[in-house]
């Protein structure tokens, strides 16, 4: 070594620091928020698609076989939208996933998006492909997998970029309609149910939502940054026989969409309340083109998103933001121990890594906490998160007594607890209602969504905090 | 002889005792054993107060009883299927007694009636039980109480087996008295004399026959939504309103014979069309009138119903206790309303444990118990999710813990819906339904105990 290059090394040693700090004051600089008086919105996305060799969620019968994951048909993707409102400021994931990822997962993501990107409040919600990775609350051997790590790097990576991004945005909201899916439980004459696993000749059913929401977030120039496409239908096109990464249909749908709209916003598909909705090609087999019917039913909802996006005019905000993400307790729908050994009977050690994950551990839970979520953005479009998949009912009640210009609900958002029944379907019985696909008390559902909606009402001002003193009747004393 | 002729341990003999025995051993496992019948009692005991108490219902200090118009009474139905008995207990007063009466009601019964569902009609014209300003009559709670025991035991003692019917009417009584308004405010509508239309209400009467084996009325319950506020603050005589004017037409109608129970709903928004109806213009006979008006449909239902004696009966009975918050913020509320830190404590407790109860006889009638004053949107939700056709809603029973307004409700506020009346958190009616939901679905096995992939 030279003693020029020596004292250069030296040199660079003894000033990194001052470097170091002026990029960090920089970076400082240039992420911290800006309060303005509009509403402001940033967009990224990344690849997280994991490597193959991987096991497959949403199949018992896959874990079963230990057939993995073998190469990717579409990636799998994180998408993020960071909005800031006045003081505040939240980010929304959303990731082509089965589920969202364990807590720990989760609490580590949102602390290092407080530190590095200021965000107070995080949403994370998962599309529900059954084409993704296994992903579990614990791992067998207590280590999470090195895809997962890699994940949460690139999220809390995309979150800053999105958030060094910010600009002001107008919002706008409008809704059409999709004939894709179709309820998968047919109640009997007897009030008994038989599942309805595919539907390819159009059957009609009930309940269903047709409803497709979509939000518009618009630069100031009127070009679209994102669009949210709330719809509920469960992405299992592909079936148990498929051993590639894929989206599903929302792979396609995103697509349709960003291709067709100016400028290339960042499309978030966002699950809504589909514990029991199907599309009509629902495990179609490869061989009988599961791949032309992903395409399908992910184009009839796109040309129907590019629709209604088109026909949007956003408009310029209130600087609003407001979050609530509660944790709301209820004990176990079955006797926790019973349910935990009866489980292992019948079904083997790997149902836990299909369902009812919650339930193994020692001593057996008889209480669970699941986190329930609400989003108000500038007092207008209100969003309510489940941690699993809600029937399509309570998406159903939740417009029905929106408070705001739009709402949306998530399932599979902040957690996951497999399916939330309402009260009547959870007494018909059936695959995710009477089964051990679903294990939280009875009427849970309910509660969460009555949750959530007080919680509205009481940002909203609707709710008051003292009762009315004056002019009341002058009765009972 | 067959054992001589075939041989005995030949196959055809074998075959012989097995045609044999087959047929009897059939016949011993299906000899009928004696069905399990549904049995009820009632009773009837005046529990009128003396004179001089504090009356509650209205302000005015000093609205002191000075008589009696018509005597209150506490009506009792006890019905036993098996080894489940409940006794049902209708007490024309303005609440159930205080919790600590209710404790010693249960203490002196429990050994026969393990199950109380205790009831009042919410007349405004009865002694104060709902805490406030006026101390309640507790030398008279205590002797309601022995009377009340008394009575149930003579329910218990003449009670025989019964069948019941279920039949409905309607009967525009009743409006609702919070008027939304176009500009999101509410306005207090107590009396309606033109009979403006209003929503929601529940003109539903709903009736259950309860007659002995051979057709002759015991009882008859009269399910109905409407405040008992037809006497005003001038009334100073104690009486059931108009529920007491109905079950007298109820009971004449069918030969004096059944006990008439008028089960109040949810009325926690629901006034009679002549509420609070001064008495220099008429409120004595307005309050009859009403009350005719109701026992007339009430008596024409019960006079249609055949009653029908179940081969297999059944009576299932849960009370459950749910917790709720308190709906108010302590400090902001001592801060706007600083002259009320007794009421405003009482109100803003952290904790309340409220009885939610649920009865189903036979898996066909049901019972939904809430102890408090439910909007009737309530009652109306109750029948309409119920499993089973005949639905019925007992609002004030088994306690008292102020109004119950619907979630939307809340929002809309006004009196017993943003007052001071209503302490318990927002959504708590809405639970206390499913709750009942639940437990009726369980009761009929509809919602199992076991994942029905791990039976």
């Amino acid at each position: 070594m030279s003693t020029q290059e020596y004292s250069w090394k030296k040199m660079t040693a003894r000033w990194s620091w001052l470097f170091l700090l002026i990029i960090r004051v920089l970076t400082w600089v240039v992420a911290v928020p800006v309060f303005g008086a509009t509403l402001e919105g940033g967009v990224a996305q990344v690849d997280i698609t994991p490597p193959p060799g991987l096991p497959m969620y949403g199949y018992l019968d896959r874990l079963r076989k230990h057939q993995v994951a073998i190469s990717t048909l579409d990636p799998l993707y994180a998408r993020v939208l960071v909005l800031q409102g006045g003081l505040k400021r939240a980010a929304l994931v959303t990731l082509d996933l089965g589920r969202t990822f364990n807590q720990s997962w989760l609490d580590r993501l949102h602390n290092t998006a407080k530190q590095t990107s200021q965000i107070d409040e995080l949403i994370v919600t998962a599309s529900h492909t059954h084409s993704g990775p296994n992903v579990l609350d614990v791992y067998p051997d207590n280590r999470s997998p090195a895809w997962e790590t890699a994940a949460l790097d690139k999220v809390v990576e995309a979150i800053h970029r999105a958030a060094l991004h910010l600009e002001p945005v107008r919002l706008g909201s409008a809704s059409g309609g999709a004939n894709i899916c179709y309820n998968r439980r047919h109640i009997d004459l007897d009030n008994s149910v038989t599942m309805l696993w595919s539907n390819a000749n159009k059957i009609p059913t009930t309940p269903v939502d047709p409803t497709v929401t979509v939000i518009r977030i618009d630069r100031q120039d009127g070009t679209p940054l994102a669009i949210l496409v709330n719809y509920a239908c469960h992405p299992i096109v592909f079936g148990a026989d498929n051993r590639q990464y894929s989206a599903d249909y929302v792979s396609t749908m995103i697509a349709t969409v960003t291709n067709a709209l100016p400028a290339k916003p960042i499309c978030l598909f966002v699950q809504g309340a589909d514990g029991d909705i199907n599309p009509y090609y629902a495990t179609t087999p490869l061989n009988q083109g599961a791949v032309e019917k992903r395409d399908w039913t992910g184009r009839e909802l796109g040309t129907e998103v590019v629709r209604i996006a088109r026909a949007i005019e956003t408009r310029a905000s209130a600087a609003l933001l407001d979050f609530a993400d509660d944790e709301v307790v209820f004990p176990l729908r079955w006797h926790p121990k019973e349910f935990h050994d009866d489980l292992l009977h019948v079904h083997g050690p790997l149902v836990f890594q299909d369902h009812a994950e919650p339930i193994d551990a020692f001593p057996s839970p008889n209480k669970l906490a699941l986190h329930v979520t609400m989003l108000l953005i500038s007092r207008q479009i209100g969003i309510v998160g489940m941690p699993g998949g809600p029937f399509v009912e309570f998406q159903i009640n939740l417009r029905a007594r929106c408070p705001v210009e739009v709402c949306l609900m998530m399932g599979y958002t902040n957690g996951f607890f497999d399916y939330f029944p309402t009260i009547l379907a959870a007494s018909q019985g059936g695959y995710g209602a009477g089964d051990s696909n679903t294990y939280v008390a009875v009427g849970a559902g309910e509660r969460m969504l009555d949750h959530a909606l007080i919680r509205m009402y009481e940002t909203l001002g609707e709710l008051r905090a003292v009762p009315e003193l004056e002019n009341q009747p002058q009765r009972k004393r | 002889v067959a054992a001589a002729l075939l041989g005995e341990g030949s196959t055809a003999m074998l075959f012989l005792r097995l045609v044999v025995a087959l047929p009897l051993g059939v016949l011993l496992t299906c000899a009928p054993i004696e069905a399990q019948s549904l049995e009820a009692g009632v009773a009837r005991v005046d529990i009128t107060p003396p004179t001089g108490l504090v009356l509650q219902g209205y302000p005015g200090v000093g609205r002191l009883a000075t008589g009696v118009r018509d005597p209150l009474l506490a009506r009792i139905l006890v019905v036993r299927s098996g080894a489940t008995r409940v006794a049902l207990v209708d007490l024309d007063l303005i609440a159930v007694l205080e919790p600590g009466y209710l404790t010693q009601l249960y203490e002196a019964v429990k050994d026969d009636v393990p199950n109380l569902l205790v009831t009042a009609i919410h007349t405004h014209s009865g002694p104060a039980l709902i805490p406030g300003l006026s101390p309640p009559p507790r030398d008279w709670e205590a002797t309601a109480v022995a009377k009340i025991s008394r009575a149930i035991h003579e329910a218990i003692i003449h009670s025989v087996s019964v069948r019941l019917g279920v039949g409905y009417g309607v009967a525009h009584l009743g409006h609702n008295r919070l008027r939304k308004n176009r500009d999101g405010g509410v306005t207090w509508f107590e009396k309606n004399w033109t009979g403006v239309s209003t929503a929601p209400v529940d003109p539903t009467v709903a009736v259950l026959r309860i007659d002995d084996l051979s057709g002759n009325p015991i009882a008859v319950l009269v399910n109905y939504a409407c405040h008992p506020v037809i006497f005003g603050p001038d009334s100073q005589l104690y009486s059931a309103d108009f529920p007491g004017a109905m079950t007298e037409v109820v009971e004449r109608a069918l030969g004096d014979k059944p006990l008439c129970l008028f089960l109040q709903g949810a009325a926690g928004d629901i006034n009679p069309i002549y509420a609070v109806t001064p008495l220099a213009q008429g409120a004595v006979e307005l309050s009859h009138r009403t009350g005719t008006q109701l026992g007339l449909i009430a008596a024409r239902v019960a006079e249609q119903i055949q009653t029908t004696a179940d081969s297999a009966t059944s009576l299932q009975f849960v009370e459950d206790n749910l917790k709720f918050r308190s709906r108010w913020d302590a400090t902001q509320w001592r801060a706007a309303d600083p002259n009320n830190a007794a009421m405003i404590a009482a109100k803003t407790q952290s904790v309340y444990e409220l009885p939610v109860t649920t009865m189903l006889i036979n898996k066909q009638i049901a019972f939904l118990g809430m102890p408090g004053e439910p909007f009737v949107d309530f009652q109306l939700q109750w029948r309409a999710r119920c499993p089973v056709r005949d639905c019925f809603f007992l609002g004030y029973a088994n306690g008292y813990y102020g109004y119950f307004p619907t979630i939307d409700a809340a929002r809309w506020g006004g009196y017993g819906a943003a007052h001071p009346s209503t302490w318990i958190e927002v959504g708590a009616g809405e639970e206390m339904l499913e709750r009942a939901l639940i437990r009726v679905y369980e009761m009929l096995e509809r919602i199992k105990p076991v994942p029905e992939d791990l039976r």
